[in-house]
C-alpha cells in the first residue's frame, strides 16, 4: 500500500511539474524593458511621450491597457488621434472608444488613459510602443518624479512602472551677438608725381621723387586701399576733394573716363579690384581716367551691396599739363571714406 | 521502519523542492526593506501582521489588537511611505487570511474561499515596485523575509523567520532618478571671427575653454539612462551659425561653427560619441535629439556633465543676435 501511494505520489510530481496539471492560478507577471520618452521635462509644458514597454505573457483580444500617471501631469485633451501604437513594428490602429475590428479603443480621463485591444492579438515578448506626438500633447505634472503605472487585463493583469524626472526648467537658452563690422585701410597718405611734363603722362607714385621730372611714365599703383565688411547690405566707398591746384591755377578734371592725351590739361583716376566682392563703380572702373569730386562733393569709386570679404582696390592716378599750363606747386588732398550699409 | 520512515521525508522533501516554484527577477535589487519579528512595542516601523507566537502560531490583521499577539509582529522599516494599507493603489497581499484574529493563512495565489482577509505591503510611493514571494529555505534574491508558514500553500500556521521551512520573502525596488541643469541661460558674448569662443554662465563669453553648465543625472534604473539634446543651432532669423556636425573636431577660426562636447565625472554615465571627443559636434535640431552621455545600468551614482559650447563666425555673417534654445531630456530604462 505505501508502495503505491509513493508511486502515485511521484506521478503526481511529474504531472505538476511538466505542466500537465494547472492549479488554475494565474501570477501577474511584470512587464520589462519600460521606458518614456519625454521630448521637454520641464514641469507645466506640454511633451511628446514614448512609452515602450515589453510584455512577457502577451495581450490578448479585449483585453485593457491602463496608462496612469501622477504627480498632477495631465492627458487632458489627448485624443486617440494623437497616439499611435506599435507592436513590434507593426502599426495598429487606434481608434476613439470602443474597439471596433482590429482596432484598438482608446479613452482618456485624465491623468489616465485606456487603451483596449481589438481581435488580434499580441504575442508573448513583444515590444509595445505608444507614442503621443499629436497635436494635443500631456501636460508635465509638478517638479519631483512622476511615475507611470501600466496596469490592466494585459496578460495575467500584467503591470509595470517607470519613472521620470521632472525639473523646473529642462532649457537651456544659449546667447550670442554677432557686431556690425566694416574694415577699411589706405596703404599710402601721401603720393607724388614729380615734376609734369606735357611729352607724355605722369602717374602718382607712393614715394617722393624731389625734384625728378615726371618719375613714373607708365601706369602703376599709387595706393591701395581695403575695404570688406558684414554689412547686411554692403558698403561704398567715396572719394571727395578737388584736382590739382596751386593757388587758383587747376589741372581740369576729366568729368568722364577718358585715355590719357599729354599735352593737354588732365587729372584723373582709375581703379582695379582684386579678392571680396566689391567692384569698381563708373567711371573709375574703366581703362581710361577721370575724376568726378569736388572739395565739397563726393565721388563713389567703389561698392559692393552685400557683405563682403575684404576686397583691395588698386588706384592708380594720372596727370597731363599742356604747354600753357601755369607753372608752379600743385596738390590736392583727397579724402577717402568707406561706409557700411547696416 | 527507519528506512522507511526516511525514505517517505526524501520523498516528501523531494515532492516540496519541485512544488515550490522559485520567483527569480532580473532587476538589481537595492535592498531597503528590512523586516523582523519584534514586538508591538518595540517596533518603530510598520507592522504587517501580527502572530499568537514565534511558531505554530496564529496570525491577525495589524489592525487587530489582540493582546496576546503583541510580542510577535512582523515590524518592516527601511522605506519612505511604507504601509500595510490594502487600500492603497501600489501594494502587494502577501498572505491572506482565514479571519482577522487567530486566522490560518494561505499564499496570495491561493484563492480557498475562507480566505477573505488580505494581509499587505504596500508603498504610497507609485515608483516602489513590490514584489512577494515564496521560497524554501531562504529569501535569497529578496529585500527580507516576512515570516514562515508551516504548510505550503494554504491552511498554514505561520512563526518567525527561522520557524518553518516555507518562507515568505519580499522586496522593494524603489525608483529613483535624478537630473538637473546648473544654469538654464548662457551666452558667448561677442563672436569674433578671429578666435573661437566659449559659452558662459554670465553670458559674456571666454576665449578659453570653460564649462558653460552641467547635468547631473543619476537613477537606478536597471538598464540607464539615455541623456539626449534636441534643440538647433544659433539663429538670427533665418540666418544660421553653422552646426559643426556629427564629426568631433576643433572649428577653424573665421569659420562659422557651433557645437558642444561632454566630459562625464563620476557614476556610471559617460559621454557618447560624438560629444565625448577633444574637439567639439553638434548634429542635433529642433525636431532631432542625439543622445549626449548614456548609462548601461544604473546603481543610484550621480553623473555629472560638464558641457562645453564653443563658437565661431566669419567676417561675413550678418551682424545681429543670435540664439538657440537646447532641450536636455534623460529618458531611463527599468
Amino acid at each position: 500500500m505505501k508502495k503505491i501511494t509513493s508511486a502515485l505520489l511521484m506521478v503526481g510530481i511529474v504531472v505538476f511539474n511538466f505542466g500537465l496539471f494547472s492549479p488554475g492560478v494565474a501570477v501577474a507577471a511584470s512587464l520589462t524593458s519600460l521606458s518614456d520618452t519625454v521630448s521637454n521635462l520641464t514641469t507645466g509644458v506640454t511633451a511628446s511621450h514614448v512609452i515602450k514597454f515589453t510584455t512577457p505573457t502577451g495581450i490578448a483580444s479585449g483585453e485593457t491597457i491602463i496608462l496612469t500617471f501622477d504627480n498632477s501631469t495631465s492627458t487632458t485633451g489627448v485624443t486617440a488621434s494623437d497616439v499611435t501604437v506599435l507592436d513590434d513594428a507593426t502599426p495598429i490602429t487606434v481608434n476613439a472608444g470602443a474597439p471596433s475590428g482590429a482596432n484598438w479603443g482608446f479613452s482618456n480621463a485624465s491623468p489616465v488613459i485606456t487603451f483596449t485591444t481589438g481581435s488580434g492579438t499580441v504575442a508573448s515578448s513583444s515590444a509595445i510602443t505608444i507614442t503621443f506626438n499629436g497635436t494635443n500633447k500631456i501636460t508635465n505634472g509638478s517638479v519631483g518624479t512622476t511615475t507611470l503605472h501600466i496596469s490592466g487585463t494585459l496578460g495575467n493583469n500584467d503591470t509595470g512602472v517607470l519613472s521620470m524626472a521632472i525639473i523646473s526648467n529642462g532649457v537651456i537658452a544659449v546667447s550670442a551677438e554677432v557686431l556690425g563690422s566694416i574694415t577699411f585701410s589706405v596703404s599710402s597718405n601721401a603720393i607724388y608725381f614729380g615734376n609734369l611734363r606735357t611729352s607724355g603722362p605722369c602717374f602718382a607714385q607712393n614715394t617722393n621723387p624731389g625734384n625728378v621730372t615726371c618719375p613714373t611714365v607708365t601706369e602703376t599703383e599709387a595706393f591701395n586701399m581695403t575695404a570688406g565688411t558684414n554689412a547686411p547690405t554692403g558698403y561704398s566707398i567715396s572719394v571727395q576733394g578737388g584736382t590739382l591746384t596751386s593757388g587758383g591755377n587747376t589741372i581740369d578734371a576729366l568729368a568722364s573716363n577718358t585715355a590719357s592725351s599729354p599735352g593737354t590739361e588732365q587729372f584723373g583716376l582709375r581703379m582695379t579690384a582684386t579678392g571680396g566682392s566689391g567692384t569698381v563703380t563708373a567711371p573709375y572702373s574703366d581703362a581710361g581716367y577721370a575724376y568726378t569730386g569736388t572739395t565739397s562733393t563726393a565721388a563713389q569709386v567703389a561698392s559692393h551691396t552685400g557683405p563682403s570679404a575684404v576686397t583691395t582696390y588698386s588706384v592708380r592716378y594720372l596727370a597731363n599739363i599742356a604747354a600753357l599750363t601755369e607753372a608752379g606747386s600743385y596738390s590736392t588732398s583727397h579724402t577717402y571714406v568707406a561706409t557700411g550699409n547696416f | 521502519m527507519f528506512y522507511h520512515n526516511n525514505k517517505k521525508y526524501i520523498v516528501y522533501f523531494v515532492s516540496i523542492l519541485f512544488f515550490i516554484v522559485p520567483v527569480y527577477y532580473s532587476k538589481a535589487a537595492f535592498p531597503g526593506l528590512l523586516c523582523s519579528v519584534t514586538t508591538s512595542v518595540a517596533c518603530t516601523g510598520t507592522v504587517l501582521l501580527r502572530m499568537s507566537g514565534s511558531t505554530n502560531a496564529h496570525a491577525e490583521l495589524p489592525s487587530q489588537s489582540t493582546a496576546n499577539y503583541n510580542n510577535n509582529v512582523v515590524c518592516c522599516t527601511g522605506l519612505a511611505g511604507l504601509s500595510n494599507s490594502c487600500l492603497a493603489n501600489n501594494k502587494e497581499i502577501f498572505a491572506r487570511l482565514s479571519g482577522v484574529t487567530n486566522a490560518h493563512v494561505e499564499r496570495n495565489t491561493e484563492s480557498g474561499t475562507n480566505y477573505t482577509e488580505n494581509a499587505c505591503l504596500a508603498s504610497t510611493f507609485a515608483g516602489d515596485e513590490i514584489t512577494i514571494g515564496y521560497q524554501t529555505s531562504n529569501c535569497d534574491g529578496y529585500d527580507t523575509t516576512l515570516f514562515s508558514m508551516g504548510s505550503t500553500t494554504t491552511n498554514s500556521q505561520v512563526g518567525i523567520a527561522t520557524a518553518y521551512n516555507n518562507k515568505v520573502c519580499a522586496k522593494v525596488f524603489s525608483q529613483s532618478i535624478s537630473f538637473n541643469i546648473s544654469d538654464n541661460s548662457v551666452g558667448f558674448g561677442n563672436l569674433v571671427p578671429t578666435g573661437l569662443r566659449y559659452a558662459t554662465g554670465d553670458g559674456s563669453g571666454s576665449s578659453s575653454e570653460t564649462e558653460s553648465y552641467n547635468i547631473t543625472v543619476s537613477t537606478n534604473a536597471p538598464s540607464g539612462y539615455g541623456l539626449y539634446v534636441r534643440g538647433d543651432s544659433l539663429k538670427n532669423g533665418s540666418v544660421t551659425i553653422d552646426p559643426i556636425g556629427g564629426t568631433n573636431i576643433t572649428p577653424s577660426v573665421g569659420s562659422k561653427a557651433f557645437g558642444i562636447r561632454a566630459i562625464a565625472t563620476g557614476g556610471v554615465g559617460s559621454a557618447v560619441s560624438p560629444y565625448n571627443g577633444t574637439g567639439f559636434a553638434y548634429d542635433a535640431t529642433s525636431s532631432n535629439a542625439t543622445v549626449v552621455g548614456t548609462a548601461t545600468s544604473g546603481d543610484g551614482t550621480t553623473t555629472t556633465y560638464s558641457i562645453r559650447t564653443v563658437a565661431t563666425i566669419d567676417s561675413l555673417l550678418d551682424p545681429g543676435n543670435y540664439s538657440t534654445d537646447l532641450t536636455y531630456f534623460v529618458t531611463a530604462n527599468f
